[in-house]
């Protein structure tokens, strides 16, 4: 949709077609014009004549003029005609040579027509035919290097314009992101917290009004059972509700680096399920930035969580791999495989933003399930380009932190 | 080596002043016990001497840090000082973080078991005597991982485990099921055996308390 005007050859060709023809008529036009002028006056060469009279200086001039021009004009016509500009560095030599060579005769037949060279000795000939010959190439090299001068400019504002434009697709991307995640964690804590909240509330009201009135023993012990179940009720909102919210909002041991926090993550999966994690080449901590962490961590959670929802997993393995350049991160799980192009939301979200550093991700079907596959490279943004600048780097993290579906409820 | 006759000097790292001050005050009430207390991770550094220390009890989430970073520096300065992890919430899996050598003698115990004073004087002086403890709350809440190692032990066979990992000695775990010493070591000899540990290797109790961690949620 967005993508740049790279597409508009076609006008691109007219543009550069336009230069080469000017320059080489406007340094021809002047080559052309040094030419007849040093003939006349620094030579003092004999006049032409045309039926017997002597042509006036002027005239005289005009005349060589235009056959010089005319050169000029076979360099211009045939160097279009063949598209010089659009081929390889070797036609376009082969061309080069050509073309001079058809100007040269050219020219020469026009000379001998209007009698230029009547006067003039065999081996003053041959000089001039290598001067045009030298000049010609000079002209058209001229032409040539405008035209790669303009088209080298063009790719450098093609490819400032194709970052930019990734940049406000990452930017986009995120701000989408902030704002799902803020109602998500909004819900849970309006939903989930606001409820438990009340019925712990509710309960420690019971108690109290049980305590205005004297207890008998039995009376004491159902109260203390009361507390006990209200203590366990706070204990389940901290450990599991609060923690998945802060979990939703920033990944536990993030900081620590891409394992522990992979960990923790694996951690939150019930013990029914077989979960294995393999990262023993991964230092802790490692070289990643938390940026890079946050994104694998998401991956990995989309993973699992797909994984559980739609692949009915029974076993899920993930691995973390390092190599010098990029770090490369699976989630396989047996059970069923994807459906044939099954893709989810979530992972086309995740998958863009990989892609916009330079990584990639990949939902495959295996034998016996499905393996979830990203590769990033180390160095952001990698050779491409298109790094988020500072400023929306830390947004980015806050954002992107936030970017975690409650799945348990 | 401290013991209950001897002084033992705990250092407290917590940043929230309520609960650091509640600790102090739970520790003073022990003869013997000196402290010293920190709010933050720099200050702690900069102004505790750590070979006057034999044990650290350190809160995990600090302002500038974490309690595993502050641990590994004191220890860096005085490796036998021993080390006590708070945590409000059950992090407990930063132990596999440590190395085993690191593990021997650091504790875990939750802010909650903190707040009584014989788990919190229990797990202070296991790591002072160079042994780790594992809070059994958090142990308690802990299940096997369906398809690992753990989970194909025998039901007593975990229950050792179990007790390992909260740090009893063999003797105590004889005593805790009214069996004969001989009989527990058998069963954490089959332990070893269940998890692909050997007898003979440099600290197979560390070992297996680490496999217990990594399969267990």
């Amino acid at each position: 949709m967005n993508r740049l005007p790279e597409g508009d050859t076609a006008a691109n060709l007219r543009a550069d077609r336009r230069l080469f023809t000017t320059v080489v008529l406007f340094v021809g036009a002047i080559f052309s014009f040094g030419a007849s002028a040093q003939s006349a006056w620094v030579f003092e060469t004999e006049r032409l004549s045309i039926a017997g009279h002597t042509l006036t200086e002027f005239t005289d001039i005009l005349v060589r003029f235009s056959i010089n021009m005319s050169a000029v004009a076979i360099l211009v016509g045939l160097s279009l005609l063949w598209r010089m500009i659009e081929r390889g560095l070797a036609s376009v030599l082969v061309m080069c040579v050509a073309i001079a060579t058809v100007a040269i005769g050219a020219r020469s037949t026009l000379q001998f027509l209007a009698g230029v060279h009547a006067s003039t000795l065999p081996y003053n000939l041959y000089r001039d035919a290598a001067v045009t010959f030298a000049v010609s190439l000079i002209v058209m090299a001229l032409g040539l290097a405008f035209v790669g001068l303009s088209q080298r400019v063009r790719a450098a504002e093609r490819e400032q314009q194709l970052s930019t434009t990734r940049a406000t697709e990452a930017l986009n991307a995120l701000q989408q992101e902030e704002l799902r995640v803020r109602r998500d964690v909004a819900d849970a804590l309006h939903g989930t917290m606001q409820q438990r909240m009340v019925l712990v509330e509710a309960g420690l009201n019971a108690v109290a009004e049980r305590l205005r009135a004297p207890l008998d023993p039995e009376a004491a012990l159902d109260l203390g059972k009361r507390i006990e179940a209200i203590r366990s009720d706070i204990d389940i909102l901290r450990e599991r509700t609060l923690r998945e919210l802060s979990a939703a909002l920033y990944p536990e041991a993030l900081d620590r680096g891409i394992v522990p926090a992979v960990r923790a993550l694996t951690a939150r999966v019930p013990h029914s399920i077989a979960v294995r994690l393999d990262a023993d080449d991964v230092p802790v901590p490692d070289s990643l930035d938390r940026t890079q962490r946050l994104l694998l961590v998401r991956i990995a959670e989309e993973g699992v969580s797909n994984a559980l929802r739609h692949g009915s997993a029974t076993e899920i393995e993930l691995s973390l791999r390092l190599t010098d350049d990029e770090i490369e991160l699976g989630v396989r799980n047996a059970g069923l495989a994807p459906e044939h192009d099954a893709e989810f939301s979530g992972l086309q979200r995740l998958r863009s933003r990989i892609g916009s550093v330079g990584g990639a991700l990949e939902l495959l079907a295996e034998p016996d399930g499905a393996l979830l596959r990203a590769t990033m490279p180390l160095a952001p943004g990698g050779a491409k380009g298109g790094q988020p600048t500072d400023q929306s780097r830390s947004t980015a993290e806050l954002i992107s932190s936030l970017a975690h579906r409650r799945e348990t409820r | 080596m401290a013991n209950t006759h001897a002084t033992l000097r705990v250092a407290i790292l917590e940043d929230q002043a309520l609960f650091r001050e509640m600790l102090q005050h739970l520790l003073r009430a022990f003869p013997g016990v000196q402290v010293v207390s920190a709010g933050g991770v720099r200050q702690a550094l900069a102004e505790w001497d750590p070979s006057q220390i034999d044990v650290a009890l350190l809160d995990f989430e600090l302002p500038d840090g974490t309690g595993v970073d502050a641990g590994r520096a004191l220890q860096a300065v005085n490796p036998k000082l021993g080390v006590v992890l708070l945590s409000a919430v059950d992090r407990v899996q930063v132990m596999l973080e440590l190395s085993e050598h690191e593990q021997a003698n650091w504790s875990y115990l939750s802010k909650n078991s903190s707040t009584s004073s014989a788990s919190l004087i229990r797990a202070i002086r296991a790591s002072a005597e160079g042994r780790s403890i594992i809070d059994s709350t958090i142990i308690a809440r802990r299940e096997p991982r369906v398809g690992t190692r753990i989970s194909s032990l025998s039901p007593r066979q975990l229950d050792v485990l179990k007790l390992l990992a909260e740090g009893l000695t063999n003797q105590a775990i004889a005593e805790h099921f009214d069996l004969s010493i001989n009989s527990v070591n058998n069963h954490v000899n089959a332990v070893y055996a269940g998890l692909g540990l050997s007898d003979a290797m440099l600290n197979p109790r560390v070992s297996a308390v680490r496999v217990y961690l990594e399969e267990s949620v």
